[in-house]
């Protein structure tokens, strides 16, 4: 077993591996398929039940247990949800091994994973990844017609 | 007009996300299904090589008992140390797993574990092993509970 402290560099390995064996799509629709078989059912019911709130709700308790480093506000009159990610603990973890090198998309998981899900409820995402080799981004959820 | 913040250090919570031990299982199972059994080796080989340099020198330099404390730190971490019982000599390094911290979260939320996923055991600990210049045998291992017993040993040529 590795510990789940480990399992960010065996992560970023996963998608180095898939790379080497095809390409970024192919990395992209790994993306894909664990936000289909994985996130979609942590994520999915909390949002079809409580909207916003249920994303609220969804990264206040991931982002706690990953011990992140963030602010986050919810203005339910505009509808959005805006977040800065001041030290993202995965990412800060990788850029910390001096031994090893970061899958160069890593951060690009973060766009894939929940937004296949929350555009189903008419949730859309922005994402600022211009920081990420600082382990620092940016984001918002909102709520639009489509 | 309600408006919340949440206002978060990382120093207010202890790092411990155990959904990644399924994360990592998912991982393991996709390469499977898409790479087979050598897939799976092959990339566990290569995350090992890479990510456990720093302790194939830290053994280099004290023994097996830097892969001890490696071991006994995991479940520390896991907040399972009761589970792992190690025995240390010269030339050997026997270990006792009752219960696996990963395996028993999936029994627990009802992930379906892979097939796969003993890979965490084997091929992660004889890459390290063998990194080490060390043998390494898996002489039990249950997949309904993760329980093991596996022994690093020095070789005899």
């Amino acid at each position: 077993m590795v510990s789940c402290t480990e399992f960010i560099p065996l992560y970023s390995e996963l998608f180095k591996y898939i790379e080497t064996k095809a390409d970024h799509d192919a990395v992209v629709r790994y993306w894909e398929y664990i936000s289909d078989t994985y996130v979609a059912d942590r994520l999915e019911p909390l949002v079809a039940e409580k909207g916003l709130d249920g994303c609220w709700d969804y990264w206040a308790k991931a982002l706690t247990e990953e011990a992140a480093d963030f602010v986050k506000e919810y203005d339910d009159e505009k509808q959005e949800i805006t977040s800065h990610m001041r030290h993202c603990p995965s990412k800060g973890l990788l850029l910390e091994l001096k031994h090893m090198e970061p899958y160069w998309d890593y951060c690009g998981h973060c766009a894939v994973l929940y937004s296949r899900i929350l555009d189903r409820y008419g949730i859309y995402s922005e994402r600022d990844h211009s920081k990420v080799d600082q382990a620092e981004c940016r984001s918002r959820l909102y709520k639009a017609e489509k | 007009m309600t408006k919340k913040v949440m206002d978060v250090r990382a120093s207010d919570n202890k790092y411990l996300h155990r959904d990644f031990h399924a994360s990592a299982d998912i991982g393991l199972r996709y390469i499977g299904e898409k790479y087979g059994d050598n897939g799976v080796k092959e990339y566990l080989q290569t995350f090992a090589r890479a990510y456990y340099k720093p302790l194939f020198t830290d053994v280099g330099e004290r023994g097996l008992v830097a892969l001890k404390e490696q071991i006994e730190k995991i479940y520390e971490i896991e907040e399972m140390p009761e589970v792992v019982h190690v025995n240390l000599t010269d030339d050997e390094l026997d270990v006792t797993i009752d219960r696996c911290p990963a395996v028993t979260f999936f029994n627990k939320t009802g992930h379906n574990t892979s097939k796969w996923y003993v890979e965490l055991t084997r091929t992660v600990n004889e890459t390290i092993a063998d990194q080490c210049d060390l043998g390494f045998e898996l002489l039990a291992y249950s997949e309904e509970t993760g329980a093991a017993r596996y022994r690093f040993f020095k070789r005899a040529f």
